[in-house]
């Protein structure tokens, strides 16, 4: 899409949640990866991450969470909304959506907006774009909300995904606000590439069937159901390695910024050494990459502004100004990257689920 | 770094018997998991840098081993 722009609106406030279950990876992956988990779970970063059990904590339910301790902690008018976005790929029904539900348990104002976002990794900065749009077309904030549970859907036997997936939920305020700066943005989708990361069954192409839950080897190694999500790692990587360092520097430029003036890139939570990798190349210091994937695994698009609340809750909360990049990447395949500056946010941190 | 070395340390990684005309698709166990920590590895034993953008070429062990500029021995 190349580089696009919004002007007058912030993110005023944010906070996550996460569920209470921790598991650890070394424990975990013994049986499935023998002696290579060490060198796996150094590879990855993802050490330790949080899950939930299938059927009693959704997305929708973390990020309701994470939500009403946010419109404490910063004291928000829930009557002031104008909208509430969902970004997610794991709603509690295909019909209706979960923006819809979450006007009702959030006690937001009747006459609101409230629709989903169906996207995967990339999800956070496109939230960002169509709530960034609505607030300051409707003067009013908008909530963001962005959740998953990506691990009810990865198979505890497929070596290339059983490490990575946790689940979180997020809330982020979007308010008008004249001295928010500029938003620059850009997007890139390969939809050609689209069975890189997929679950094949349970959508309206391949209905949910009696065949749907069984499990199954496949050529590629994996064990899995067709429900589960099937990922060619190798695809991902090679898209992440051709596209999202260029367009992490063509966002840069388009900014109007320097890699030597960017203060955080926050990056989605896919894989720490692809992370530095990416780092490397853009030119931003390591030290300036904050890193959650060790605590909380790879949530999907949640994984940036729980990283944001993780790692720079004080910075966001102390009012000097920080360019910050934050990006997106993976199904579809999809990129999304925004440059904003930052100060003064209200941040909750990241809440265990009660 | 010598050619030998490097070649272990693959090896190690892999858990797998390589030479220098193996090719990726050649190896069962070379995912991609196991792709990123074949770049780490040799990355942080040898001292080099292999840019990501040059990681989707690497479907051998030669291209793998001219990247980290291994020399003959």
């Amino acid at each position: 899409m190349g580089v696009a722009f919004l002007e007058g609106v912030t993110i005023d406030g944010i906070s996550a949640c996460v569920p209470k279950t921790e598991v650890d990876n070394l424990s975990f992956g013994r049986e499935l990866y023998g002696d290579d988990i060490e060198g796996l779970v150094r590879t990855t970063g993802v050490s330790k991450r949080r899950v939930s059990k299938e059927g009693e904590i959704t997305a929708l339910d973390l990020s309701v969470f994470a939500a009403n301790r946010l419109f404490e902690y910063g004291n928000y008018n829930r009557d002031g909304f104008s909208g509430v976005i969902f970004v997610t790929q794991t709603p509690d029904n295909l019909l209706p959506n979960n923006a819809t539900y979450c006007q009702d348990l959030l006690g937001l104002p009747e006459s609101i907006a409230a629709f989903d976002i169906n996207i995967a990794c990339s999800g956070y900065p496109y939230g960002l774009f169509v709530a960034g749009s609505l607030a300051k077309s409707t003067g009013k904030p908008v909530l963001l909300l962005d959740g998953d549970t990506h691990s009810h859907f990865v198979s505890p036997k497929d070596k290339v995904t059983a490490l990575l997936f946790g689940d979180a939920g997020t809330a982020s305020v979007v308010s008008p606000n004249p001295s928010g700066g500029i938003w620059t943005f850009d997007f890139e989708t390969i939809g050609s590439k689209r069975s890189a990361l997929i679950i094949p069954d349970g959508g309206y192409r391949n209905r949910a069937n009696e065949y749907s839950c069984q499990y199954k080897e496949y050529e590629d190694g994996g064990y899995r159901r067709p429900i589960d999500m099937y990922m060619n790692g190798m695809d991902v990587y090679n898209f992440v390695a051709r596209n999202v360092p260029k367009r992490i520097k063509a966002l840069i430029e388009g900014a109007n910024e320097s890699s030597e003036s960017i203060d955080w890139l926050v990056l989605h939570q896919a894989n720490e050494y692809m992370l530095k990798q990416v780092a490397r190349s853009v030119k931003i210091p390591w030290e300036r990459v904050p890193i959650s994937i060790g605590k909380y695994g790879n949530s999907s698009s949640p994984t940036v502004p729980i990283t944001l609340c993780s790692e720079l809750k004080d910075e966001l909360e102390n009012t000097n100004i920080k360019s910050i990049i934050m990006a997106g990447f993976g199904g579809g395949l999809s990129i999304g990257a925004v440059h904003m500056k930052l100060g003064s946010v209200k941040c909750a941190g990241v809440f265990d689920y009660e | 770094m010598k050619k030998s070395e490097v070649l272990k340390t693959i090896a190690d990684v892999l858990k797998a018997e390589i030479n220098e005309n193996t090719m990726k698709i050649d190896v069962p166990s070379w995912d991609s998991l196991k792709h990123i920590q074949l770049i780490m590895e040799v990355e942080e034993k040898f001292g080099v840098e292999i840019p990501i953008e040059k990681v989707p070429d690497i479907d051998s062990i030669s291209v793998l081993l001219g990247l980290v500029g291994a020399e003959e021995g």
